[in-house]
């Protein structure tokens, strides 16, 4: 499935998306279950019914993009023999994350029910969530022929923005009618405080990891290289619209001393997304055109 | 019995088996390519699935001369390494005063000592064995590429025919499996086959070569001990003046180099010296301590935090006094 000409191609950063946003989801989720946010159960319900929905998704596209897909459950072989592969490595924590949030929004299918045992299936949930949300970022991280992705700061890269996207999909489902975003602003503006701080640990955990990268070489093909649009990419989608708009915003918010205007939040939102979808196209390919 | 044939870092740098890849005494006569081709039943050339231009503008990207991709009117042919082309010789041209010479570069895989293809595979299909070679399991292979995204010298391609990644085997059924020897003519030129007339038992002595060692006319490439070829190696390189290259790189690899100009030059990728199981475990130990300072830092700040929210609620208990 090499659509672009590139060995990882649309199908691998379309998983790479739909994993990152299904832990930034069920992470989000299990966190105001767990604090007991009773009020919130639409929106829990939401986060979880998103993150089961993602990661099958994610899985199903995982396989599909395989070049002998029906040979998939040999990507377990290394771990039972060497266990020295990464992807073999990753492969348990991704059954694992997809199995927990499908078993926990079962769970909430009636969420009075059996509630103690659900928390033990969410605090599961929730300590799976991270490594499936770094998943991705550990596989670029292990690709040795790619000095763009050879730091350890990249999982956390795509963790922090994968819960960013996440906290953006809840801000437009919060925000989807005036009522609605009314009677949430509370939550919305606990939720946009914790996005502040994650985009200020993002921004800068993106400066270590380009400052971290060994050949500086291949960080010229993110911010030089036009094709196939990695520059670009990088610099207005991730840069410019995924951390200098909400950050822009948070700070209108912060002077303002009053939460902004739906439309304004509406925005942030849609910025975070298109943030860290921006970020893993970019990395991905702009990580492909260059080997030493 | 997995264990055992499977070839360890230190089990395969003491005792396998290397080719030698002499610049110095190589004509470009790609013999060594066709006998590549001949042995292991490979098509003439195997499309290539991205659009050419595609490929060419990756190349314009990159800055500077792809590794085994040259410019369009090189002599080099096929151009690059593919599904069923799996040794290429590189054809460049250097300037040496008022004439231009030709350097001859093999390129196929280098069968590390400690393959990061090996390494990273998550279905055990890409294979050390003992004696050298890097192998691939095709009906093991599941075809997610990764062994494309780590190998350091660009070496594995992806059948997109089969579904699988293919690449040179170091000729494995003829230097690690016991020997075929074959006897009269039986077929005629359209139709060539050979009576197999003996199957030897394994041992060191009677080993076939792989099958680019044995056409080389120059000796040019060369099979032995990996030892004997890194002394050989070393020695011909401080001759002539010239560059090894395969030695460190990797951590070791099981085909050397012996070159007349830098790596570099000839458009070899600057490869990291370190063995992958360091590299990789090194990125993970540091991915583990940045997490668990992070855990750390952000226990900290909750317990602040509550502290500071409990002393609140004291303090509002006895009406802020």
């Amino acid at each position: 499935m090499a659509l672009l000409g590139f060995s990882w191609d649309i199908p691998v950063l379309v998983e790479e998306v739909f994993f990152g946003l299904a832990a930034g989801l069920f992470i989000i989720a299990a966190l105001l279950s767990l604090r007991g946010q009773a009020n919130n159960t639409m929106i829990i319900r939401f986060g979880y019914i998103g993150a089961a929905v993602l990661s099958i998704l994610g899985l199903v596209i995982l396989v599909a993009e395989l070049g002998r897909p029906e040979r998939a459950a040999y990507a377990i072989n290394n771990l039972l023999i060497l266990g020295t592969s990464v992807m073999s490595r990753t492969v348990p924590v991704l059954l694992a994350f997809t199995v927990l949030s499908v078993i926990v929004l079962l769970f909430w299918t009636m969420p009075s029910k059996a509630v103690k045992v659900r928390r033990v299936f969410e605090v599961v949930g929730l300590a799976s969530a991270f490594p499936a949300g770094m998943q991705a970022g550990i596989l670029l991280m292990a690709a040795s022929k790619r000095p763009l992705w050879n730091t350890p700061i990249l999982p956390y890269l795509y963790l922090f923005t994968g819960i960013l996207a996440a906290i953006g999909l809840y801000g437009i489902v919060l925000s989807r009618t005036r009522t609605s975003y009314e009677k949430n602003l509370s939550l919305l503006s606990s939720m946009t405080y914790y996005s502040v701080f994650l985009i200020i640990v993002s921004a800068l955990a993106t400066v270590v990891h380009l400052v971290a990268v060994e050949v500086p070489e291949a960080v010229l093909t993110l911010f030089a290289n036009p094709f196939p649009l990695a520059a670009p990419t990088f610099l207005i989608g991730y840069i410019l619209v995924g951390l200098v708009f909400p950050a822009a915003h948070a700070y209108l918010a912060y002077a303002a001393k009053e939460p902004l205007s739906r439309n304004i939040m509406l925005r942030f939102y849609i910025s975070l997304i298109i943030g860290a979808v921006a970020l893993r196209a970019s990395f991905l390919y702009a990580g492909q055109l260059y080997f030493r | 019995m997995m264990a055992e044939l499977f070839g360890r870092y230190e089990q395969v740098k003491a005792s396998s088996f290397a080719m030698l890849f002499d610049q110095d005494l190589c004509i470009g006569c790609r013999a060594c390519q066709v006998a590549c081709k001949r042995w292991n039943d490979r098509e003439p050339l195997y499309e290539t699935t991205a659009p050419p231009e595609l490929l060419k503008k990756r190349e314009l990207a990159k800055g500077d001369i792809g590794y085994a991709g040259s410019p369009i009117t090189s002599f080099t042919n096929p151009q690059n390494l593919e599904a069923h082309t799996w040794l290429i010789m590189k054809f460049d041209e250097f300037g040496e005063g008022d004439t231009l010479s030709w350097l001859f570069t093999r390129i196929s895989c280098m069968h590390c000592v400690e393959a990061p293809c090996v390494y990273g595979c998550p279905t055990t299909a890409l294979w050390k064995y003992p004696e050298g070679p890097v192998v691939v399991r095709t009906d093991l292979c599941i075809g997610c590429r990764n062994c494309i995204e780590t190998c350091p010298f660009d070496v594995p391609r992806i059948n997109e025919e089969l579904g699988v990644v293919e690449k040179c085997t170091l000729c494995a059924d003829r230097i690690a499996n016991k020997p075929i020897a074959v006897g009269n003519f039986m077929g005629d030129t359209y139709n060539p086959s050979f009576e197999i007339k003996n199957i030897h038992p394994y041992n060191p002595h009677n080993l076939l070569e792989p099958a680019c060692v044995e056409t080389c006319p120059t000796d040019a490439l060369k099979w032995g001990p990996r030892d004997e070829i890194v002394r050989m190696a070393q020695e011909k390189a401080k001759k002539i003046g010239g560059f090894t290259y395969g030695i460190e790189e990797v951590g070791g690899t099981n085909v050397i180099y012996v070159l007349k100009r830098p790596p570099e030059e000839l458009g070899l990728p600057r490869v990291y010296k370190e063995r992958i199981s360091t590299k990789t475990e090194r990125l993970i130990s540091q991915m583990n301590a940045i997490g668990l300072f992070g855990l750390f830092m952000g226990a900290t700040m909750g317990v602040i935090r509550w502290i500071g929210e409990r002393k609140n609620k004291i303090l509002g208990g006895k009406g802020g006094k």
